[in-house]
């Protein structure tokens, strides 16, 4: 018997190697969810240039570049007619455009004649709206769901992400401060 | 009313859970059989209260009670009848709400079935699943309760199920996927309370193998299920993604097929027995990492749940104690184990192992490819990366095909040793098998396919073996014979399928109007009309192609309420091929993008699945079992 113990005496050690691995394990998995995504989505975009367009413009069919986007940090908010949340997001963006912050918006795979009815019955909050008819330009900026809003630094950078409509407390307590943040690094620049 | 009645039930599930396990492990460690006995009326009772508690709550469903947030998150008044129940499983609280049922099942079916087990061992298999049940239950009460009610009512119509998930797919998939992961947890039972009682012997793997069986085959069910549904759901013809959701039910079925075989050397050789019983408790842990990492969002998936931290932790915790607790029982208890046989060449034990070995390191390689990026990010402090099917394929092909290889030599080989001569017929085999395997590149797509070719060959060498062995043995059939040369063929059958569909599908993305003729492989797909359809709750443009006199419909949904978009192709099924037409986002103004592809055998792929499953079950039937079983009873009630 004693013999036996004494050649099993490795076994023993190898025995415990799957516990061991599995704590290593379980330390990870605890890591990891102090990394794991709460409610903003990591977007491949954040910190990057807006992605260079030519689109026409909503009202006059004139194209439209980078270059014609607004001074300084704005909004750039994906809506759609056939979108119902836009709808209810849009006295929200009213407000915001009220404040003096210009909103560009992106008419996103949406019919020209419907969108400027709508920009008309119910009011225009946008400083510049861009139609993005066949939804190329939301594919460069990972839209995957309308209405998406961006925040965009006075560099024209992409800085936050939004998806779904922007409810005025959401406004209050998370966009608008960071998007006070990204006018104030502006306006030291 | 409802709700708060199937809350309560849950409640009382709980306290049963807790009372389980306690009588269980009392009633095995101070000797007290009639606290077993308990045990196993407090099981039934468990699953009875959590059965009213699910009915309850699926009646709450059909019902549009949209008071419940759940309900109200996941259904919708215009589903029809059936998804509304089905959006019971829906989304993470009530799916968990059917895992907990189904665990309490599968714990009923244990107290039921136990009679041949003796007290003792039956006592701490009831125990350990009454833990199990109680960490589940108190998961499901605490971070992830379907029976909340909204306040302030905010819906009145309800939110809508997923839009992908209205479908009937989703009415099987879960429910046997969950039926497989969770039956593990009987063998992890039967593996602690080895450990526990210290009696791992051929009565042991004898008792085991059963329920390992049947879960194993559940799960296979579930899985097939799941890639059919992706195949014709998600409508781009894709039938495996290597997603980490897929993954995590696919490692468990790895490991369960690694231990249905070790079992069998264990009862049948005594040998193994420290590695199956280490099998055995990490078949049931994978399922839980598998549930983490679904229901934790730590990795980002097509079909991840929604995402809450506290459940995360939650799960991290319960995955933690399952795999610390059963594994430093294994650590201190195996040791006891002693496997003494001898074997020699090749023979069955060889292959057993060849084939252990071969699983193992494909676990090993899905397991590490599908956390790689949790490690990634950990190390990088929070990037992002993830692996793409690729790497996955690189290494899983190869360690399958020399896994068939083996198969190929099972009917072959006895126990201990095989004489030389015995493996002449099948070089033949092996021959006539390789020239098939070089025609059939040729007959596909006139040219030759070294990668098919191997693929190929090694299955239909697997198919001639066992099919020879039939054969030969044709007066003696036994159902587990049957069940496992059923099971082998069906292994080849999918590995036929998965091979000659990645070989030779036929794909094309084109820009069409109505009208517009296509030329597609052999066959000329014409555009004929483009028409609007309405479903209960969603508008879809639905296109009609022809292809000689075979119309295929498929269409591009708008889910009203969502505003989600679903494809759903338009499929010609056959034995032999697929037809296949997608429909995607309208291009201009008359065109539309449009897929066209031709899946030669992919039916085969699900085919050998169904095969190997069923076999699992006719194995299980054998009158081995049932005549050891009366064995068994006597001398249970000698002693």
């Amino acid at each position: 018997m004693v013999a036996d113990r004494r050649n099993f005496a490795p076994l023993r050690v190898a025995l415990w190697l799957p516990l061991i691995a599995f704590v290593g394990l379980c330390v990870v998995f605890f890591a990891s969810l102090e990394f794991s995504p709460r409610n903003e989505l990591p977007s491949p975009l954040i910190d990057r240039p807006v992605p260079s367009f030519s689109l026409p413009d909503l009202h006059s069919a004139v194209q439209r570049t980078g270059d014609d986007l607004p001074e300084g940090a704005f909004l750039l908010n994906v809506w759609a007619t056939w979108c119902f949340p836009c709808r209810e997001e849009h006295p929200v963006l009213m407000d915001i455009a009220a404040e003096g912050i210009a909103v560009v918006g992106l008419n996103y795979k949406d019919e020209d004649l419907k969108a400027i009815a709508w920009l008309n019955n119910i009011g225009d909050p946008y400083r510049l709206n861009l139609a993005d008819h066949d939804g190329a330009f939301g594919v460069d900026m990972g839209v995957y769901g309308v209405p998406a809003t961006y925040l965009i630094d006075g560099d024209h950078n992409i800085r936050y992400k939004h998806i779904g409509p922007i409810s005025a407390s959401q406004w209050r307590e998370e966009l608008g401060p960071i998007f006070e943040t990204l006018l104030g690094a502006n306006d030291r620049a | 009313m409802i709700p708060e009645l199937a809350h309560f039930l849950c409640v009382l599930a709980f306290t049963c859970a807790t009372a389980l396990a306690i009588a269980g492990f009392l009633g095995a460690s101070r000797f007290q059989p009639a606290w077993v006995s308990a045990a196993k009326q407090i099981a039934y009772a468990q699953f009875l209260f959590l059965l009213c508690s699910f009915v309850l709550l699926d009646i709450s469903f059909l019902r549009d009670d949209f008071t419940v947030q759940y309900i109200a998150d996941n259904s919708n008044s215009l589903l029809p009848w059936y998804y509304k129940a089905s959006a019971m499983w829906g989304d993470h609280e009530g799916s968990f709400l059917l895992w907990t049922l189904v665990m309490a099942g599968w714990t009923g079916a244990v107290a039921l079935r136990g009679k041949s087990l003796s007290y003792e061992m039956h006592g701490y298999v009831l125990g350990v699943l009454g833990l199990i049940n109680v960490a589940f239950l108190l998961f499901l009460l605490s971070a992830s309760n379907p029976f909340l009610r909204a306040f302030p009512l905010e819906t009145t119509v309800g939110a809508d199920l997923n839009a992908i998930l209205q479908d009937y797919g989703h009415l099987v998939h879960p429910p046997f996927l969950y039926l497989g992961y969770v039956g593990f947890s009987v063998a992890f039972a039967y593996a602690a309370a080895a450990l526990l009682t210290g009696r791992i012997d051929a009565a042991w793997a004898r008792w085991s193998r059963p329920w390992t069986n049947t879960a194993w085959a559940l799960l296979t069910v579930g899985i097939a299920l799941g890639s059919w549904w992706a195949y014709y759901e998600l409508g781009w013809g894709g039938w495996w993604f290597w997603d980490p959701v897929e993954n995590a039910s696919f490692m468990p079925w790895l490991a369960g097929t690694a231990l249905i075989h070790s079992l069998a050397v264990t009862e049948k050789r005594g040998a193994f027995k420290s590695w199956t019983v280490l099998l055995a408790l990490l078949t049931f842990t994978l399922c839980l990492v598998g549930a983490f990492l679904v229901r934790s969002g730590v990795l980002t998936s097509v079909h991840a749940f929604a995402i809450d931290p506290e459940r995360g932790l939650f799960l991290a915790v319960i995955v933690t104690l399952v795999a610390c607790l059963s594994l430093s029982l294994y650590a201190f208890r195996a040791n006891r184990l002693r496997s003494r046989i001898s074997y020699g060449g090749v023979s069955r034990e060889l292959l057993l192992l060849a084939n252990n070995v071969l699983l193992t390191l494909a676990l090993a390689v899905i397991f590490l490819y599908t956390l790689y990026p949790l490690f990634y990010e950990w190390i990088t402090g929070g990037e992002r990366v993830s692996l793409g099917p690729p790497y996955f394929n690189r290494a899983f092909v190869p360690l399958m095909t020399m896994l068939a290889a083996c198969l190929a030599l099972v009917p072959i080989a006895r126990w201990k040793r095989t004489p030389m001569e015995l493996f002449r017929p099948s070089l033949y085999m092996l021959g006539g098998a390789f020239a098939l395997g070089l025609l059939i590149p040729l007959i596909y797509s006139g040219a030759l396919h070294l990668g098919v070719t191997l693929c190929v060959s090694v299955a239909l060498w697997v198919v001639s073996t066992h099919v020879a062995d039939f054969y030969r043995s044709r007066r003696s059939l036994t159902l587990s014979f049957v069940g496992m040369s059923v099971a082998h063929i069906g292994f080849a059958v999918t590995v036929i399928g998965v091979t000659i569909t990645s070989g030779f599908s036929i794909s094309q993305d084109l820009r069409l109007s109505v009208g517009d003729e296509v030329q597609v492989g052999d066959r000329t797909y014409l555009f004929e009309d483009l028409r609007i359809v309405h479903g209960p709750n969603y508008v879809a443009h639905q296109a009609q192609f022809a292809v000689g006199d075979i119309r295929l419909l498929p269409e591009r949904r708008q889910y009203t309420t969502r505003n989600a978009v679903t494809t759903e192709a338009g499929i010609r099924p056959g034995f032999t091929n697929d037809l296949l037409v997608s429909l995607g986002e309208p291009v201009g103004d008359e065109s539309w993008a449009v897929r066209i592809q031709e899946k030669p055998l992919i039916r085969w792929i699900w085919l050998g699945a169904f095969l190997a499953a069923v076999a699992g079950v006719l194995a299980i039937l054998d009158v081995r079992y049932r005549r050891l079983r009366l064995r068994e009873n006597v001398l249970a009630s000698d002693s």
